[in-house]
C-alpha cells in the first residue's frame, strides 16, 4: 500500500499587506492610520500525494502554486488547516525529515554564483551528510544524464540558463531525496534543455520512486512528466486528478485549424451565428489561419460548413490541447476530485 | 548622444521627482521613523554620557575650551545638523551601475542630474523638517538648557554653510558612486570617506578638543565647515570673519566637486556597457 | 551523540564556507585590499577619538587610558570575527524583504548558521590579525600579569566577545523579522556602533545593567575587557559569562520561533 507523503487538509494561507495612500495627503494619512489588506493566497486546499507520484501544479500567476510549495516545504507556516510532510507539520520538520526532501526554485538560484558548481555541490554534501563515494558517483552520474559533465568546473555565472538549471537539479538530487519540489524548473529554457530535464525527472521517478511535485506554466512539462494534475485558481483547487480523467471529463472536443487561401474572405464577427449553429467557438485568430473548437459529434458537419464559408487551403483536426481543457475548467469554475 | 530637454522642462520635472522620492522614503512608516527621524541620534546621546564622566573624573571646569554645558549643546547641534548631512546610503547609484539599472535613466529625455538633484531636494526637505522637529521638541521640553542660536546673524550664517556643505557632501557621494563605472570596490571607498569625514567634521568629537595643527588642516576641508564650524557659529564661538573664510572654502569645494562630478559622469558613461552582474 | 554529530556537521559546513570564501576572494584582489584599507580607516578613527579624549583626562568612568585601550581592542576583535564569518547578517533586513531566506529554511542544518556564516571573508582574517595584535599591545600596556590563568581568561574573553557579537546580530535579525521593511536593524546597528566603543560604566546604574545584561551591546567590549583586566572576581566573572551564554541560547531559540513571521516573497 502506497505511503502518504504529502497531506493538506483545509489549508489556508493569508498574507497581510499595508495599503499605501496615493499622493502626499494619502501618505500622511497612512502615517496616522494604516489600512491593512489581506490577500488570501490559499483557501480550503485539500491534497494528498502518495509516494512515487509525479504531481503537476498549474495555475495562472497568483493562483497560489508557489505559496503551496512554500507551505509544503516549511518555508512559511499555514494560516489555517494542516499541511503535513512525512506525517509531520511541514513547518516543524526535523533535520532528518529535511534530509528526505529537496526544493528547486526555478527563478532563484541556490548555488553560489561566482564559483564552479562542483564547489557548491561539496557544500551541499556536508549539509546533507552524503558519504564521499556516493557523492562522487551521484554527481558524475547525474551530470552525464543531464549532459553537463564537462561544465562542472565552470563558474555558475558563465553557464547558460539551461546549464545552470541542470546544475540546480543535480544539487537537488545529490542526497537522493524521497520528495522533490520543483517550482517552474524549465522557465526560460530552450526546448532541448526542457526535454532533458523532463526525461531526467521521469527516469528518477521510475528508477528511485522519488515523489515529484512540479509547478509550471508550461503545459508540455505537465503533459510529458506528470501523471496527476492539480489546478489552482485564486487559491482554490479547481481540479485534482490524472490527465486521462481530465481528458475523459472534457472529452468530445476537437480543435479544428484552417489555413485560408489569400483570396478567401477573412473572419469577421458577423460569422458568429454560423459557429453557433454547430456549437463551435473561435479560439485563435491569426492572419489567414483560424482555430475553432467544436464537439466531436458536430465536427464533420462543421468542417463541411467551413469549406462553404471560406476558401480553405489546409485543414487539421486535433484532440483538444490540454491548455484549452484547462481554460475550459477555469471558465466553468468547476471543482473536481478524481 | 541623446538631445537634452530645455531647462524649463527639467525645472518643471523637479517637483515630480521630489514627490516621487518622498513617496519612496515614506513607503514604510517604521522605516521612515528609523531612517529619517532617528538616524544620527545614538552617538551624540552616548557621547553626552562620556563627557559627563570625563568632567566628573577630571574635576576640570573646561575641556578644550568647552564647559560641560557647552559640550552638551555642541552634541545637540551636531545631532540636528547631522540629519541634514547625507551619508553613504543616501545614494545608490553604484548599485544601479553594477546592475545595469541606470540604463533606463539614460534613455529618458531629461538629464540624469535633474533626477539626482530632485532626490537631493527631497532628502534636504525631509531632513530639514526632521532636524527642526528634533530641535523644536527639545526646546519645548528643556528650554533652560536647550541650545539656541547665538544670534539671528549666526543662524543665517550657519544655515548658509550647512546648505553649501550638504551640497558638497552630495556631490562627493555622487563622484564616489560614479567610480562604479571603473571599479568594483565603491562600497569600501564610500565607507572610508564616511569614517574620515566623520572625524574631520567634528561629528565624533569637537575639533576644538584635537591638537591645533589638526584644526589647521581640517579648516581647508569642507566637512569641517559643514558641521563643526556651523555648530561653533551657532554657539557663538566663531564670528563672521570665520564665516567668510568657511564660505570661501565651501564655494571653491562646490565648484571643484561640481566639475569633477560632470567629468566622472561623462567619462563613466563612455565606459558604461549597460550590463548587469 | 546527536549533538556531537550536529556539531561536526556544522564544523564541516563552516570549512566548506571558508573554502568557498577563499575561492571567491582569489578573483577579486583589489576588493580584498580596499576592504582591509577601509577597516584600517575605521580602526584609525576609533583610536584617534580615543587618543583625543584621553589627551584631556586620565580617567573616564573608572577606566584609565590603558584599560580603555583593552576595551577598544575587544571591539576590534569582535568586529573582526563578524567580518570573517557574519558579514551577511548586516544585510539580513534586505534579504528578509526579498525572500532570500527560503533556501536556508529547507536545509537540514541550523538556518541561523547556514545564513549567517555563509560569507567567509578572507579580509576579516587580516583584520583579526591586526585586532589580536592590538589586543596584545593593549594588554601589555595595561601591565596585566601574564599567568596561565590570565591567558586562559583572555581566550575566554575573546570567545565571549564573538559570542556576544553573534547574539546581538541575531537579536537585531529578530527585530527585522518582526518589523519587515522598517530598517530597524540598521538603526540598531548604529546604536551598537555608538555604544560598544565606550564602557557601559559611563551610564547610570540601571542603564548600565540594561546595556550589559539585557540588550548586551555594552557587554560586547566591557565584559571581556573586565575579565582580562581582573575587574571581575572569579565569581562575578563566572556569573557574567554564564548569564551571557544563557542569554545567547535564549536569543537563538527566539530566532527560530520568530520565523512564523517570515512571509518569504509573498508567494
Amino acid at each position: 500500500m502506497a505511503q502518504t507523503v504529502i497531506e493538506c487538509r483545509d489549508v489556508g494561507k493569508t498574507y497581510r499587506a499595508h495599503l499605501r495612500g496615493t499622493g502626499a495627503l494619502g501618505v500622511l494619512r497612512g502615517f496616522v492610520r494604516r489600512q491593512v489588506r489581506e490577500h488570501v493566497a490559499l483557501e480550503g486546499v485539500e491534497l494528498v500525494v502518495e509516494a512515487g507520484e509525479i504531481v503537476g501544479l498549474i495555475g495562472a500567476n497568483g493562483a497560489g502554486k508557489t505559496t503551496l510549495v512554500k507551505c509544503l516545504t516549511g518555508i512559511v507556516p499555514v494560516t489555517t488547516g494542516a499541511c503535513r510532510l512525512f506525517g509531520r507539520d511541514a513547518f516543524q520538520l526535523t533535520r532528518a525529515e529535511k534530509r528526505r526532501m529537496s526544493v528547486v526554485m526555478g527563478q532563484r538560484s541556490q548555488l553560489w554564483w561566482d564559483i564552479p558548481a562542483i564547489d557548491s555541490f561539496r557544500l551541499l554534501r556536508e549539509i546533507y551528510q552524503v558519504p564521499g563515494e556516493r557523492f562522487e558517483q551521484r554527481v558524475h552520474e547525474q551530470a552525464e544524464r543531464l549532459a553537463v559533465s564537462d561544465r562542472l568546473d565552470v563558474q555558475l555565472r558563465q553557464l547558460s540558463l539551461g546549464e545552470r538549471m541542470k546544475m540546480e537539479i543535480i544539487g537537488a538530487f545529490l542526497h537522493d531525496p524521497e520528495v522533490v519540489f520543483l517550482d517552474e524548473p524549465t522557465i526560460g529554457l530552450d526546448l532541448l534543455s526542457q526535454e532533458t530535464i523532463r526525461a531526467f525527472l521521469r527516469d528518477v521517478n521510475r528508477e528511485r520512486g522519488t515523489t515529484v511535485v512540479l509547478t509550471s506554466h508550461d503545459m508540455a512539462d505537465i503533459e510529458e512528466t506528470c501523471d496527476r494534475l492539480v489546478i489552482l485558481d485564486s487559491g482554490h483547487v479547481l481540479f485534482d486528478g490524472d490527465l486521462v480523467a481530465l481528458r475523459r471529463r472534457f472529452v468530445g472536443r476537437r480543435a479544428v485549424e484552417v489555413h485560408l487561401e489569400p483570396a478567401s474572405r477573412a473572419w469577421s464577427p458577423e460569422l458568429e451565428p454560423e459557429l453557433a449553429r454547430f456549437g463551435a467557438v473561435l479560439v485563435r485568430e491569426a492572419p489567414r489561419a483560424l482555430t475553432f473548437e467544436v464537439s466531436a459529434e458536430q465536427c464533420q458537419p462543421f468542417i463541411q460548413h467551413l469549406f462553404d464559408l471560406f476558401q480553405v487551403r489546409d485543414l487539421a483536426v486535433e484532440r483538444q490541447p490540454l491548455e484549452h481543457l484547462i481554460r475550459e475548467i477555469f471558465r466553468s469554475g468547476e471543482v473536481a476530485q478524481s | 548622444m541623446k538631445p537634452s530637454a530645455p531647462a524649463s522642462e527639467e525645472l518643471a520635472l523637479l517637483p515630480h521627482v521630489v514627490a516621487y522620492e518622498w513617496r519612496k522614503a515614506t513607503a514604510f512608516r517604521a522605516g521612515f521613523l528609523f531612517n529619517e527621524l532617528m538616524r544620527g541620534l545614538p552617538r551624540p546621546v552616548v557621547m553626552g554620557f562620556v563627557y559627563l564622566a570625563m568632567f566628573k573624573s577630571s574635576g576640570a571646569a573646561q575641556l578644550g575650551g568647552y564647559t560641560l554645558a557647552a559640550l552638551i549643546q555642541y552634541l545637540v547641534w551636531t545631532a540636528a545638523i547631522q540629519k541634514c548631512v547625507p551619508d553613504w546610503r543616501s545614494l545608490d547609484l553604484s548599485e544601479q551601475i553594477f546592475d545595469g539599472y541606470v540604463t533606463k535613466y539614460l534613455v529618458m529625455p531629461v538629464s540624469y542630474f535633474t533626477l539626482l538633484w530632485g532626490r537631493f531636494i527631497q532628502f534636504a526637505l525631509v531632513q530639514l523638517a526632521a532636524a527642526l522637529l528634533f530641535w523644536g521638541a527639545g526646546a519645548l521640553v528643556a528650554p533652560s538648557w536647550w541650545p539656541h542660536p547665538a544670534s539671528t546673524v549666526a543662524f543665517l550664517e550657519a544655515c548658509t554653510l550647512l546648505a553649501l556643505g550638504t551640497c558638497c557632501y552630495w556631490l562627493t557621494f555622487f563622484i564616489l558612486n560614479c567610480l562604479a563605472f571603473w571599479l568594483d570596490v565603491v562600497w569600501s571607498l564610500l565607507n572610508m570617506f564616511q569614517f574620515v569625514s566623520a572625524f574631520v567634521s567634528g561629528l565624533l568629537v569637537p575639533v576644538a578638543l584635537m591638537p591645533d595643527r589638526l584644526r589647521g588642516v581640517f579648516e581647508l576641508l569642507f566637512p569641517y565647515w559643514t558641521v563643526n564650524a556651523t555648530v561653533e557659529i551657532l554657539l557663538g564661538r566663531l564670528d563672521s570673519a570665520d564665516f567668510v573664510r568657511g564660505l570661501g572654502v565651501l564655494l571653491v569645494s562646490l565648484a571643484a566637486l561640481d566639475g569633477l562630478a560632470m567629468l566622472a559622469w561623462r567619462r563613466g558613461l563612455r565606459r558604461y556597457a549597460g550590463v548587469g552582474a | 551523540m546527536r549533538g556531537a554529530d550536529s556539531l561536526v556537521q556544522h564544523l564541516r559546513i563552516a570549512w566548506q564556507y571558508a573554502r568557498i570564501g577563499v575561492i571567491r576572494k582569489s578573483q577579486f584582489k583589489v576588493e580584498f585590499w580596499s576592504q582591509v584599507l577601509m577597516d584600517c580607516c575605521w580602526y584609525g578613527a576609533h583610536v584617534a577619538v580615543f587618543e583625543v579624549l584621553y589627551s584631556h583626562v586620565t580617567d573616564i568612568a573608572g577606566w584609565n587610558r590603558e584599560q580603555f585601550r583593552v576595551l577598544l581592542a575587544f571591539l576590534f576583535v569582535s568586529d573582526a570575527f563578524m567580518m570573517i564569518w557574519l558579514g551577511r547578517m548586516w544585510r539580513f533586513w534586505r534579504d528578509v524583504k526579498d525572500g532570500r531566506l527560503d533556501p536556508f529554511r529547507v536545509r537540514p542544518a541550523s538556518t541561523l548558521f547556514l545564513y549567517g556564516f555563509q560569507e567567509f571573508s578572507v579580509e576579516g582574517c587580516v583584520n583579526m590579525a591586526i585586532a589580536l595584535a592590538y589586543l596584545t599591545y593593549a594588554v601589555a600596556r595595561a601591565s596585566v600579569h601574564v599567568t596561565v590563568a590570565r591567558v586562559a581568561m583572555t581566550l575566554v574573553a575573546i570567545l565571549l566577545s564573538w559570542w556576544v557579537r553573534t547574539l546581538i546580530l541575531t537579536l537585531y535579525a529578530i527585530v527585522d523579522l518582526w518589523m519587515v521593511g522598517s530598517d530597524a536593524g540598521r538603526f540598531l546597528q548604529e546604536m551598537l556602533h555608538a555604544t560598544a566603543d565606550r564602557p557601559a560604566d559611563v551610564f547610570g546604574a540601571r542603564l548600565r545593567t540594561f546595556l550589559l545584561y539585557v540588550i548586551p551591546v555594552g557587554a560586547l567590549t566591557q565584559v571581556p575587557a573586565a575579565l582580562v583586566l581582573g575587574r571581575y572576581g572569579w565569581g562575578g566573572g563566572l556569573l557574567a559569562v554564564g548569564w551571557l551564554v544563557a542569554l545567547g541560547l535564549a536569543v537563538f531559540a527566539a530566532w527560530n520561533a520568530s520565523f512564523r513571521r517570515y512571509e518569504s516573497a509573498m508567494g
